[in-house]
């Protein structure tokens, strides 16, 4: 298949990119079950976008630079968006919702902007971080293990802020894990 | 006559030596960028080696003045947070970051790639924000254990990073000014409500899987897609001593990268509709 004439050349390979790093996406969403806690979805979400830069950072480096859809949310159900979002942006979203949702949150359209663009910068910063920028040349091991506790406390202040239930999370000591 | 002719000299060396150091900045992100001389880097910049071995006497020697420079300027760019309150220095200390980033992408670029963290939460550490981090948690607690302290610091440093990155160089930069400003505050509040009080207590709330390991295993279980195949890589190639990426500066390197992937993109992409 070659490129499509008629579809601006940039735009054939930001939706490239972007499949990618949604079947990347999916496939760690598939890891929980479709009724875990949404807390528990969401992590997992998290772990699948750290997963993208790991698996091929240089392309995640392409993906963040080409892209150019918009990360406006203009209304909570996402039913009348004048903007088109990326499809691995909208599942930042829609996790964000689903928590939002769960936790018996605002349904507000701000919000869900606000709170999708903080935990994207947050999946973001790590995923970034430990593949290119000041964080890759950590141990192995310590990048693996700094994961967890990082996306815990971001995906907590969401529910924090809003004041959500917070079903699905458990009050821990927070120790390195053994090993 | 002497003493203008002598002036002339130093202030020229004075030039080529700042000329040589905004070369390093710009070749920094490049992949291979270790393996540069300092004759490539001059080379890149119109600088003649007679001129370049004036100032520095090889690459490392040039890669650590650069890295003095950036290191200085950040610490010019970013003071020690005054607010009282763990909260409003936290915010401080987002913002302050964020606009010295945002002011000069390519000094970002360089910032990240030439000064790494150390895998430690001390006031030491030779990322000076990763340093400034952590003497925001020694100020509010002096005396949470280590682990706890590491996780708050690169926490903290994670979601200041990632918000620079895409408000820098990802989606995040085609908004107003205004709304980044609003965003920054919004993260400070963010990371405060999300550190909460587990540096007195040493306790947090987590959801299963607590670990990335418990998700991926060891050895990647999971078959992860590749955008392209690992042979293409730059840094893949057997032959990197050779390969002409070595003295692209960064927008030839796009431009190639752009040409990589055009190419699978039309061997491998169906568009849909």
């Amino acid at each position: 298949m070659m490129l499509n004439p008629d579809i601006p050349e940039s735009m054939q390979l930001e939706h490239y990119i972007d499949s990618w790093a949604v079947e990347i996406l999916r496939k760690y969403r598939e890891t929980v079950s479709d009724d875990a806690p949404k807390p528990q979805r969401a992590k997992a979400h998290a772990f699948g976008y750290v997963a993208c830069a790991l698996s091929d950072p240089m392309g995640f480096e392409a993906y963040i630079e080409v892209a150019s859809s918009s990360v406006v949310t203009t209304s909570f159900e996402n039913v009348d968006s004048y903007f088109e979002q990326g499809q691995s942006f909208q599942l930042w979203v829609s996790e964000v919702r689903d928590c939002i949702r769960a936790g018996g949150g605002p349904p507000s359209p701000w919000l869900l902007f606000e709170n999708s663009v903080i935990l994207w910068c947050m999946g973001h910063g790590l995923a970034h971080g430990i593949t290119k920028g000041p964080l890759r040349f950590f141990p192995e091991d310590l990048k693996r293990d700094l994961l967890g506790p990082i996306i815990d406390m971001s995906f907590s202040s969401l529910y924090r802020r809003l004041g959500l239930s917070f079903d699905g999370f458990e009050d821990r000591p927070v120790l390195r894990p053994p090993g | 006559m002497v003493i203008t002719m002598a002036k002339q000299a130093e202030d020229r060396l004075c030039r080529v030596r700042e000329h040589l150091i905004n070369s390093a900045i710009a070749l920094a992100p490049t992949p291979n960028f270790s393996e540069l001389t300092l004759d490539d880097i001059a080379h890149a910049y119109g600088i003649t080696s007679a001129e370049a071995r004036n100032c520095f006497a090889n690459a490392d020697e040039l890669v650590n003045a650069t890295r003095d420079y950036l290191s200085a300027t950040l610490r010019q760019n970013i003071d020690f947070p005054t607010a009282p309150d763990f909260a409003g220095a936290v915010k401080e200390l987002v913002m302050d970051y964020a606009k010295c980033a945002r002011s000069n992408p390519q000094f970002f670029r360089a910032m990240y790639s030439l000064l790494p963290a150390a895998p430690n939460s001390t006031s030491d550490n030779p990322n000076p924000v990763v340093a400034l981090v952590a003497r925001v948690i020694d100020r509010f607690a002096p005396d949470a254990p280590d682990w706890l302290r590491m996780t708050r610091t690169f926490a903290i440093f994670a979601c200041t990073h990632g918000y620079t990155h895409l408000c820098t160089v990802g989606s995040l930069r085609h908004l107003s000014t205004s709304a980044k400003d609003f965003l920054a505050i919004a993260l400070g509040q963010h990371i405060v409500a999300g550190i909460h009080d587990s540096l007195d207590t040493g306790r947090s709330l987590s959801a299963v899987p607590y670990e990335f390991v418990e998700l991926v295993g060891p050895a990647p279980p999971l078959c992860l897609p590749r955008i392209f195949p690992a042979a293409l890589m730059p840094s893949a190639s057997p032959h990197c001593s050779a390969a002409p990426w070595k003295l692209l500066p960064t927008k030839a390197r796009r431009l190639s990268l752009w040409k990589r992937l055009r190419h699978d993109l039309a061997s491998n992409y169906t568009m849909p509709g």
